[in-house]
């Protein structure tokens, strides 16, 4: 091994200006990668969040809606028929609708609305301040995504705006918690009481006189939670006109989800095509160009595994080196990034993406190897097979 | 005298699109320790092949080879590979170095590659780049020595493992006179001190005369064998040109021919006629092809026919001349040469009338009228006076031939110098614009 690893870096090492360019291709194709990853990572999250972190096992929507949350409309009745099957530990309405908040005169932020029920499945911990007190009060617990662009803090008033009846109205609420990162829908959230939900929510006016509550989805806890596929089963025999699913099911149907993952999964797999070809292409035209050097050095003896191991020991070390330099590169240019942009790098991703990418340099440079152990020592002396 | 190189009627056959090629055919030979001896002979001779399979790159098709006592006959490829490893230096004409290694690690690669590589290793390996004059240069990268200076590092790595048996192939060829002297006495004095066998494959006679014996090889087979000091030394200085003996002996034929032979040759539709039916009317260019299917002929044709405007321009006429019946003449000058009248040489009649020999691609130029050409003549020992100072236009008439170096042989205008030295000839432009790239590929 000691042959190999020094051929190698001494052409790396006296080459340095090529392999060093050649490295930043690399580096460029490992931006593109985690880039993508990190986007398909933030919108995904953008979309999920909020489902994801659920306290709740199941969602339930109304049947024949294609789990869609918006034409999903739940009574109290469905609730209280939910909460009667065994099983169930506890269960909460939720709804969703989205409003622009105001924090300056001159700023507009859209912002998911959430209703819950306060206590119940579906009201997420407040890690500042306190829950939702009933479900009459004005208070709104925001997501941290809130609080973050707009400085809120607990305590303070905050208005927003809706349209109702076609007309803008404005409700102020006041901030009692702040929870962790809670978007929907690529907007990040505050979460209110049902009754503000269907104060703020755009439309008609609220009509005081109504009773029944309506909600887009019911948010179940269960007794064993690791019993949910029966539980599902359970449910929509014993509570009519339902469907129960679990949180992933359930983010994977929000709008666009799918074909928005699809989409960016397809483009990663075609920057890690090229970067396959272009590492390919590279070692492939460097081989050709030395076959003479190649045939020289078997000639005067130096076995197959030996030219082998060079090659191969080059690839491993120019991929590695790019792909560090594209992922510290990466890393230190999303810190310049505003939380506007949904970029995250989340480490599984980043790992997974630095190991597909660290192993396309062997794999793309596979043909060239082969082709080197392929040269003819006769070569050196003019002559081919 | 203990041997450490011995072949026994060792050949190799080719085979070929038309048939098979006999390009070592039955050599039997021995090399001792401490002898160091020069193979000659014109390309197609054989020599290259007999080389691939003494260094083991090429397994014979007959007879045997023994180096340091063992048969190279049974062993697999990886056994070549190991034996060729220890028990053989190298050097080559080109490529001879790895270009990102200095002198000093490209000579401890060879250390390394056999497991030696260690610091005695390496005080050893300096030292003998000291001796060979580069004690200065052993940090020094391949580009930044000189060709000679890569040649003796070359050297040095051929024999830093102690090697049975050092090959070297076309050791001077990119060197200048001076240079290939000092490499050659070079590596002949350390082949002698350091009991080894020693083989150089050479076009350039002059080296020979550092060799303790010369082999003449000519057609696949021994044609001589020389081995008095004298005899040697009288070899070397007799032709101080870079070529060799055969097409030396062919330019001695023709030079006392006032014209080119009037040969009768077969047309591709099988017609027979007179070459002079071709010339007579403008100078001809005639390409003699070795056999179907060779690289270097098709190398050559292709350049002729890029070329042929500004050839037939200057009033050439142009044809191939192939080795085959004239059915298989016109299909291949179809492929290769279209346009250019097609002849066919079935039995090498015409070949041999010109005095060329097997294996090798010629182009002879026939001219009646006096063609005046811009000549300009470098290196190549005292034929490099010429033509004489401050003329250089001349004129001449007759037979030209042009080797597969790719320089123009004048048989009459030097007729007085009993050298003839190839030079490098510009006719008219038109000529440097076809043969300006020297046929470097034809082998043996």
């Amino acid at each position: 091994m000691k042959i190999p690893v020094m051929l190698s870096f001494k052409e790396m090492w006296r080459n340095r200006g090529r392999f060093l360019l050649f490295s930043l291709v690399i580096a460029l194709i490992t931006l593109l990668v985690l880039f993508i990853a990190a986007l398909a990572d933030g919108l995904g999250n953008g979309n999920r969040e909020y489902i994801q972190k659920l306290n709740g096992d199941l969602v339930v929507f109304k049947s024949n809606v294609d789990l869609s949350i918006g034409a999903s409309q739940l009574d109290r009745a469905k609730l209280t028929e939910v909460k009667r099957v065994s099983g169930v530990k506890d269960a909460g309405q939720v709804n969703f609708t989205s409003v622009v908040l105001l924090p300056d005169d001159s700023t507009k932020l859209n912002v998911a609305v959430i209703g819950v029920e306060p206590g119940k499945p579906g009201e997420p911990p407040a890690l500042q301040g306190s829950q939702l007190e009933s479900k009459t009060s004005r208070g709104a617990i925001l997501d941290r995504n809130v609080a973050l662009r707009t400085d809120y803090q607990i305590g303070d008033e905050i208005t927003v705006k809706t349209i109702q009846d076609t007309k803008e109205q404005l409700y102020k609420l006041k901030v009692v918690g702040i929870t962790d990162g809670r978007q929907y829908s690529i907007q990040p959230s505050i979460i209110v009481s049902q009754d503000t939900f269907n104060l703020v929510k755009p439309g008609l006016l609220p009509n005081p006189n109504q009773t029944d509550l309506i909600s887009n989805i019911i948010v179940v806890q269960l007794n064993d939670p690791t019993q949910w596929k029966q539980m599902a089963a359970t449910l929509q025999n014993k509570v009519a006109d339902i469907t129960a699913v679990d949180k992933v099911t359930a983010y994977k149907n929000t709008p666009g989800y799918s074909a928005q993952q699809s989409t960016l999964s397809t483009q990663n797999f075609f920057s890690l095509l090229i970067g396959l070809l272009v590492i390919g292409g590279f070692f492939q035209i460097q081989t050709l160009q030395k076959v003479p050097q190649i045939g020289m050095l078997k000639a005067i003896g130096a076995p197959n595994i030996t030219i082998a191991l060079a090659a191969l020991t080059q690839i491993v070390m120019v991929t590695i080196l790019g792909v560090a330099i594209g992922t510290g590169f990466t890393l230190l240019l999303s810190l310049s990034f505003p939380p506007t942009i949904p970029i995250i790098f989340t480490p599984s991703a980043v790992v997974v993406s630095v190991v597909l990418l660290l192993l396309i340099g062997p794999v793309g440079g596979f043909v060239s190897v082969r082709y080197a152990l392929r040269v003819e020592p006769l070569t050196a002396l003019g002559l081919s097979s | 005298m203990a041997y450490s190189l011995e072949t026994k009627s060792v050949t190799k056959v080719y085979k070929t699109d038309t048939g098979e090629t006999r390009a070592v055919d039955g050599v039997s030979m021995s090399v001792g320790n401490g002898e160091f001896v020069a193979l000659v002979g014109p390309s197609g001779s054989g020599k290259t092949s007999l080389l691939a399979m003494l260094a083991t790159l090429l397994k014979p098709s007959d007879g045997e080879i023994i180096i340091d006592g063992q048969s190279l006959s049974k062993m697999s490829d990886g056994q070549r590979t190991r034996f060729r490893r220890e028990k053989i230096g190298f050097t080559f004409q080109a490529n001879n170095l790895v270009p990102y290694l200095t002198a000093l690690e490209n000579v401890e690669l060879m250390l390394q590659l056999n497991g030696r590589g260690n610091h005695a290793g390496r005080e050893r390996a300096k030292e003998l780049l000291a001796r060979l004059g580069l004690g200065e240069r052993l940090n020094n990268l391949p580009r930044q020595l000189s060709g000679g200076q890569q040649q003796r590092v070359a050297i040095a790595r051929a024999l830093i493992h102690n090697p049975a048996l050092v090959l070297a192939d076309e050791p001077t060829a990119s060197l200048d006179t001076e240079r290939a002297h000092q490499v050659v006495q070079t590596f002949a004095n350390l082949v002698h001190e350091q009991k080894r066998a020693g083989i150089m494959v050479t076009h350039d006679l002059r080296m020979t005369e550092y060799a303790d014996r010369v082999i003449q090889m000519m057609d696949g087979t021994v044609r001589r064998v020389i081995g008095d000091r004298n005899e040697i030394k009288a070899f070397a200085s007799s032709r101080s040109s870079t070529e060799q003996p055969a097409q030396t002996r062919t330019l001695i034929q023709l030079k006392f021919n006032d014209f080119a032979p009037d040969l009768e040759i077969m047309t591709g539709t099988g017609e027979r006629i007179r070459l002079s039916s071709l010339w007579k009317e403008k100078p001809l260019l005639l390409v003699f092809t070795r056999h179907f299917g060779c690289p270097q002929c098709k190398e050559m044709l292709d350049q002729l026919v890029q070329n042929k405007t500004d050839l037939e321009k200057s009033g050439l006429t142009l044809a191939a001349v192939t080795q085959g019946t004239p059915a298989e003449a016109l299909e291949y000058c179809k492929r290769q040469a279209p346009g250019v009248v097609c002849l066919s040489d079935p039995d090498r009649s015409a070949y041999h009338a010109f005095g060329l020999e097997r294996g090798t691609i010629w182009q002879v130029v026939l001219s009646p009228e006096v063609i005046k050409g811009t000549a300009t003549a470098r290196q190549h020992g005292h034929i490099a006076e010429l033509p004489p100072q401050g003329q250089d236009v001349m004129q001449m008439s007759g037979t030209f031939i042009i080797g597969t170096d790719g320089r123009i042989r004048l048989p009459y205008y030097y007729e007085n110098i009993a050298d003839h030295a190839p030079i490098d000839l510009l006719l008219n432009g038109v000529l440097s614009t076809a043969w300006d790239k020297p046929f470097t590929g034809a082998m043996g």
